[in-house]
């Protein structure tokens, strides 16, 4: 089974800072990660790769140094990776970047399933695993809690809804997300760092995986970020006591300090 | 899969960083060498999270190692430009008129060695040598010889009861023709093995020290770009032996620390607190008034000096720098120093290999090279240093200043000393807590917990503690009462705690998750009974900017 994991680099949420005054991320110093929920999906990947054997391949897009990402997926144990990479691709909106992980995907061959992390910590939008398997047209299911079983067709996993969970069979080939109920990540090895650091990544352009000039970056980007403000920082909490005679009092009191809080 | 490289460093500091780089440049132009594969293991899961110190730095080794690196940006900040020696009492600060030109640290660079190492690993980096981070090496390798011909990787995926959780992995044996340790202070390998080999004989027990230090971002009219000060006195006692450093090193950032020698007496003091009260004093508050708390971090240092060093070679390993035993005590530097002898161990691996012999016959020219190098030159001068101040400040300055002006020979040349361990004494009426009672304001001092939160330490919550303890019933009867748990004291990070139980006895509690790896507790406890080994690869502070 040919698997692709896309996965991608964010900041590590537990260092970043928002500037007060221009209300942007303070990046310089903040260390990087690769988004947890990819990790889920890559430890998944390896774990299909030991059941049913066949070949592991992580793509990510970003600036150069998102080939640590990669590297760290390689040193859990993916087999190939590559870093889609260039001025070109930059300020891509989750329909560009769909665009361009689905050509990058053609551009590699034939795959059985893509496997996804189900949203990046950074952006939150969850929704470049769906777009992207709407440009490959193929079946997607996302939310993906546990694969029940694996045929030579399809698969039948189990997808979280807000009510409990469905059961649901997939063709070949098809996109899952997956939740961080599926499994434990593993941690790198040392065998695999090595393999990783003397591993070469190939570095693709729009050039490389064939894709339309202008429905990249920001000329193919239809929404934009206008404003990124931090929310107010409070602290301390307050219990609201009574009985049942006063309750309506009580709930003017919280009332009150909502309306404060939304304002 | 047996894994294997030519020569590995445990230890991403300044003294392997600088030795694999030196290696690799020197062994390029050997035919039969060109291809030499230099490993560089660390526990830290970024290059220069865990390195830490004031720092002054002198680029005299910088500058043998790779002479251009002016034009290379390193993360310099200012040269040192005024420095002023100044002794405090609880509220006056008294000048010394001068600073002894051997203190002296004018034209020196101020640096954050964290990011002073992050410069340093890209470069070496980019020159063919591989460095892993995340990884702890857990132990050594011998062939039926005794010769160390490896290291083991520490495994990971083990819960707190030692069982394998579902992520598990094992650890890995990595061979090597030569390993060399540059741990730094109170290497846990280097620790076992000058035992197993007895390295220490006829050596005076090593002496360390710890410091413990905050980052500041003051306001734009307290800063005082380049210049630095040094005290003594307030918040220690006279019997103690200790000081601290204030730099304002660039950007607004002001590095606050105090070192305490660690053959302090007094089982009440408390290092954490002292460097609290230090702030509180009017010459450090009026410098700190309207500034920010970013960081804070703690190291041990090694002191003991010339006399202190390990045989540093044997078959099939070397040690490099603070593992070494390598720092100058006098002026408490050593960035230089343990650079020079990472490079000096590179020269003897060289000629090893071109020799095809890594026996310690052979290896035994590190040490030579040592002798005939500036090291020598500057710890021999401070080699009675820091044991002067045993007895306290006031004999240590008598010391001192004889030592000056016979080049180190001083009164006593080369004390009789205890182990740091053995010097505490035992609790009584006389010892009280030498900071009086201590109560942080949220503003300018704070409890240790949300200092240990600015040293951005993380562990694995579940997995083994990583602070051994033979005998616990120890700490909780004979220590108690003896001793009254010093390490809830000593430790700068909260890692012991003694809590009272529900049948209200008061019993030792660890926080493992706390360490800062700064390794107090495996040399202070009075009676040796702990042992810290490496947690899981990836564990530990996350240093930034100190």
């Amino acid at each position: 089974m040919n698997i692709i994991v896309c996965i991608k680099q964010v900041p590590d949420t537990t260092d970043v800072k928002i500037n007060p005054q221009t209300n942007t991320l303070e990046r310089d110093g903040v260390r990087t990660i690769v988004n947890p929920f990819d990790l889920f999906a890559i430890e998944e990947a390896l774990r299909l790769k030991a059941a049913h054997g066949g070949k592991v391949t992580i793509i990510t897009m970003g600036p150069p140094q998102a080939k640590c990402a990669l590297e760290e997926a390689i040193a859990m144990g993916a087999d190939d990776a590559r870093l889609i990479s260039d001025r070109a691709f930059a300020g891509s909106d989750t329909l560009a970047t769909s665009y361009i992980l689905s050509k990058t995907v053609s551009s590699i061959g034939s795959y059985d399933l893509i496997l996804c992390g189900k949203q990046a910590v950074d952006g939150d939008t969850a929704q470049v695993g769906p777009e992207m398997a709407v440009h490959l047209g193929i079946p997607q299911v996302m939310f993906v809690r546990r694969i029940a079983s694996v045929d030579a067709k399809d698969l039948v996993v189990e997808r979280m809804t807000e009510h409990g969970y469905d059961r649901v069979k997939a063709p070949f080939p098809c996109l899952i997300s997956v939740v961080k109920d599926i499994n434990t990540p593993r941690p790198p090895s040392f065998q695999g760092r090595m393999r990783a650091k003397r591993m070469e990544i190939p570095v693709l352009s729009p050039a490389d995986i064939g894709c339309e000039e202008e429905r990249i970056g920001l000329d193919g980007s239809p929404t934009w970020v206008e404003r990124i403000f931090a929310p107010h920082a409070r602290s301390g909490c307050t219990a609201a006591e009574g009985t049942t005679e006063n309750i309506r009092d009580v709930a003017e009191k919280i009332e009150a300090k909502l309306e404060h809080i939304w304002e | 899969m047996s894994l294997s490289f030519d020569v590995i460093f445990v230890g991403a500091g300044p003294a392997s960083l600088s030795g694999a780089l030196h290696l690799k440049r020197l062994t390029r132009v050997i035919p039969e060498l060109k291809d030499l594969s230099v490993a560089v293991i660390e526990k830290a899961p970024n290059p220069g999270d865990q390195s830490f110190s004031g720092a002054t730095f002198d680029p005299r080794a910088l500058e043998e190692l790779i002479p251009d690196y002016l034009d290379r940006m390193p993360p310099f900040g200012q040269k040192v430009q005024r420095e002023g020696l100044s002794f405090l009492t609880k509220k006056h600060r008294f000048p010394l008129p001068f600073t002894p030109p051997v203190m002296s640290n004018k034209g020196k660079y101020l640096i954050s060695l964290s990011e002073f190492v992050r410069w340093l690993g890209k470069i070496a980096e980019s020159e063919g040598v591989e460095v892993y981070h995340g990884e702890a090496v857990d132990e050594l390798m011998y062939d039926d010889s005794g010769a160390v011909n490896g290291i083991i990787i520490k495994g990971k995926g083990l819960d707190k009861d030692g069982n394998k959780k579902p992520n598990y992995v094992e650890p890995t044996p990595v061979n090597a023709k030569v390993v060399v340790l540059g741990e730094g202070s109170r290497g846990h390998l280097t620790k076992r093995l000058i035992a197993e080999k007895n390295l220490d004989e006829g050596v005076t027990p090593q002496g360390y020290a710890v410091g413990l230090k905050e980052l500041w971002e003051v306001r734009e009219d307290r800063f005082q770009e380049g210049t630095i000060y040094n005290t003594m006195g307030y918040p220690l006692q006279l019997d103690t032996f200790g000081g601290s450093f204030i730099y304002h090193v660039k950007d607004r950032l002001v590095s606050i620390g105090l070192v305490i020698g660690l053959d302090y007496c007094n089982p009440q003091l408390h290092p954490f607190e002292c460097l609290q009260m230090l702030k509180k004093h009017p010459f450090v508050a009026n410098m700190l008034e309207g500034g920010r708390f970013i960081a804070y971090g703690a190291k041990t240092i090694v002191e003991g000096g010339w006399y202190a060093m390990p045989r540093a070679y044997g078959d099939g390993f070397l040690i490099i720098g603070e593992s070494g035993g390598i720092l100058d005590a006098m002026k408490l530097k050593g960035i230089d120093h343990v650079m020079k002898s990472g490079m000096l161990a590179a020269e003897t691996i060289r000629d090893a290999l071109v020799a095809k012999d890594v026996s310690a016959a052979q290896l035994k020219a590190y040490e030579d090279k040592i002798r005939s190098s500036w090291i020598s030159r500057d710890l021999k001068r401070a080699r009675n240093f820091h044991q002067g101040f045993h007895k306290g400040i006031i004999p240590g300055m008598v010391h001192a200043g004889f030592q000056m002006f016979t080049f180190g020979r001083g009164l006593i040349d080369r004390f009789k000393v205890k182990p740091d361990y053995e010097c505490m004494k035992m609790m009584c009426k006389s010892c009280p807590s030498p900071c009086g009672p201590f109560r942080p304001d949220g503003m300018l001092t704070f409890d240790k917990l949300t200092c240990v939160f600015g040293s951005g330490t993380k562990h694995e919550e579940d997995q083994p503690c990583h602070i051994k303890i033979d005998d616990i019933s120890i700490c909780n009867g004979k220590c108690k009462e003896e001793y009254g748990n010093p390490c809830t004291r000593f430790c700068p990070a909260n890692v012991f705690e003694m809590i009272e139980e529900e049948d209200g006895v008061e019993r030792l509690h660890l926080n493992p998750s706390n360490c800062l790896h700064c390794k107090t507790c495996d040399i202070k406890d009075p009676y040796g009974i702990v042992t810290w080994v490496p947690p899981e690869g990836g564990g530990g502070p996350n240093y930034k900017g100190l």
